[in-house]
């Protein structure tokens, strides 16, 4: 089956060992990625068609993104550039200094990820897919594709080139039909005659490796939750460790072929004078700093671990994934509290094991 | 809002109010004199948190053991010489009155108790007083840590594809959506 091939390029990212035991079923070969019988082979083709597309058609061109947040909306230009074989070079036009405005390259080969919402096999089987017609896009003949989740509502769309696969314009919805995401072409040129044969140079990628599914399931052992589902619809598709600044840091991706939540831990507590620019939201379940935007932020730490939640999401998508992880309700303050704190904390450095 | 000053080390360490903390941070985004001044408390904390605990006398433990045992009290220790003495021993069938220098037996055993309350409350006061410090910054004693989230931003990026952006001027771009209800 087509739609097959999109998993089994899926491997790239996920050891086909390790998919089954971190909670998703996605990888392996011969693995049936279980597409929706709802969906149209027609339209599985199409799908196939788009995934593959980055390592077959050469293109360049300027996208046109726009997030809808519940406060907010922010625009931008991104300049994309694709060479089979090298990868695709993405820059944001317009923006400041720091990570955010810095050119990145996905690997080629990461067939799967080309639309923008984690792997494609999650797409077919969490959404009913179904042709939708024709339309242009940047003088383009493109075709529709559409994405029906559980409420029989239409959770995306995607605009195909005609002739190349290439996807020229993406939108995603919330529960209520409004716009959360949208992403298209305004220039593009698709062919051989787009130059030139190299990708600039990527931006510096902090050393990161994948974790073996025994190595996941002795962090669960240890406490780490590692959770193979967030929200009841995103499941957990990679786990890596990451080396950053502030020191290693376990990096665990969702995604349900739409939305992308990726979720860091390390061990700590939040330290509040480094959240400036962070909006801090205090309640029963304790702070947590938020920052909006593309992807939505939001920071916080728990029983000796500090979270770190970074989203391609409808908001009310990462509030329920927020809710679901480990939360430390603030201690009273007061003079009973302070001594009684202060007597666990001497009683834990005489027996560490109480 | 000028300069934090004494703000300092209440932020540092987290004991100041939800409404002043925030006060603070938002100072901290534009004075770097006192990012400054934070980021050497916070590193000072850290290195005095780092230091080492004292050791404990050698022999320490014995002796604590010896005191505990029943039977004749310690020997007294000179300071400095390590010589032993002990105490004058009395001999069987003779009462301690019977020696010129022995203190009555009401008074001192009353001695002993008031002592031993003495002791009880300084260490009870000693313990609460410890307990009143160490006690003193609420939520976890876990190492402060500033999650370097721009890199997190970035792997994600990576990861899932989704370009990030942020604060662009209205008018980078001159195009725009026209969003609906599907």
């Amino acid at each position: 089956m087509l739609v097959s091939g999109l998993v089994a390029g899926s491997v790239t990212v996920l050891a086909p060992s390790t998919a089954a035991d971190i909670g998703t079923e996605l990888s392996g070969p011969g693995v049936d990625p279980d597409p929706r019988p709802t969906s149209s082979a027609r339209a599985l083709d199409l799908l196939d068609k788009v995934a593959s597309a980055d390592d077959l058609v050469r293109y360049a061109g300027v996208q046109f993104v726009s997030a809808w947040g519940p406060e907010s909306t922010d625009s931008t230009l991104v300049e994309i550039k694709n060479v089979p074989g090298q990868g695709t070079a993405l820059r944001v036009r317009g923006s400041g200094d720091g990570p955010a405005s810095a050119l990145f390259t996905t690997a080629p080969g990461d067939i799967g990820f080309q639309l923008g919402g984690g792997p494609v096999g999650l797409l077919a089987r969490n959404f009913s897919i179904s042709t939708a017609g024709k339309d242009k896009v940047a003088g383009r003949k493109t075709r529709v594709l559409e994405m029906v989740g559980d409420r029989d509502a239409v959770a995306a769309r995607f605009w195909i080139d005609d002739r190349s696969g290439v996807l020229l314009r993406r939108e995603v919805y919330d529960a209520s039909g409004r716009t959360v995401r949208a992403s298209a072409f305004v220039q593009v040129r698709i062919g051989p005659r787009v130059s030139p044969g190299h990708l600039p140079p990527a931006l510096p990628q902090a050393q990161a490796e994948d974790l073996t599914a025994s190595e996941v399931a002795t962090m669960r052992v240890s406490g780490c939750s590692c959770p193979a589902l967030l929200a009841d619809g995103l499941s957990l598709y990679q786990v890596r460790r990451v080396d950053t600044s502030a020191g290693p840091v376990l990096h665990l991706s969702y995604s349900d072929g739409l939305s992308t939540v990726s979720l860091f831990e390390q061990p700590g507590r939040v330290d509040e004078t480094s959240m400036v620019g962070y909006t801090p939201t205090a309640d029963r379940d304790g702070v947590r700093y938020v920052r909006a935007g593309l992807p939505q932020q939001v920071v916080w730490s728990a029983d000796g671990v500090v979270y770190a939640v970074v989203a391609d999401a409808p908001a009310p998508l990462v509030d329920e994934v927020v809710a679901g992880l480990p939360h430390q309700a603030p201690e009273p303050d007061g003079l009973t509290n302070r001594i009684g704190r202060g007597l666990a904390r001497v009683g834990s450095w005489v027996n560490p094991f109480a | 809002m000028s300069h934090l000053r004494d703000l300092i080390a209440a932020l540092v360490d987290g004991e100041l109010s939800h409404s002043d903390r925030e006060r603070a941070l938002a100072h901290l985004a534009s004075c770097g004199t006192c990012r400054a001044e934070v980021a050497g408390h916070r590193a000072m904390k850290e290195r005095l948190a780092g230091l080492a605990a004292p050791p404990a006398p050698a022999g320490l433990l014995a002796e604590l053991h010896r005191m505990a045992e029943p039977g004749e009290p310690l020997p007294l220790t000179r300071r400095g010489t390590g010589e032993t003495t002990r105490p004058p021993t009395v001999p069987v069938g003779r009462r301690p009155s019977d020696r010129g220098t022995a203190r009555p037996a009401g008074r001192s055993r009353g001695r002993r108790v008031r002592n031993a309350l003495a002791t009880g409350t300084i260490a009870v006061a000693a313990t609460l007083v410890t307990a009143f410090a160490v006690g003193g910054e609420p939520g976890s004693p876990d190492q402060p840590v500033a999650p370097d989230v721009d890199s997190y931003v970035v792997e994600h990026a990576r990861t899932s594809r989704v370009v990030p952006f942020a604060d662009v001027p209205a008018d980078a771009v001159g195009v725009s959506f026209q969003r609906g209800d599907r």
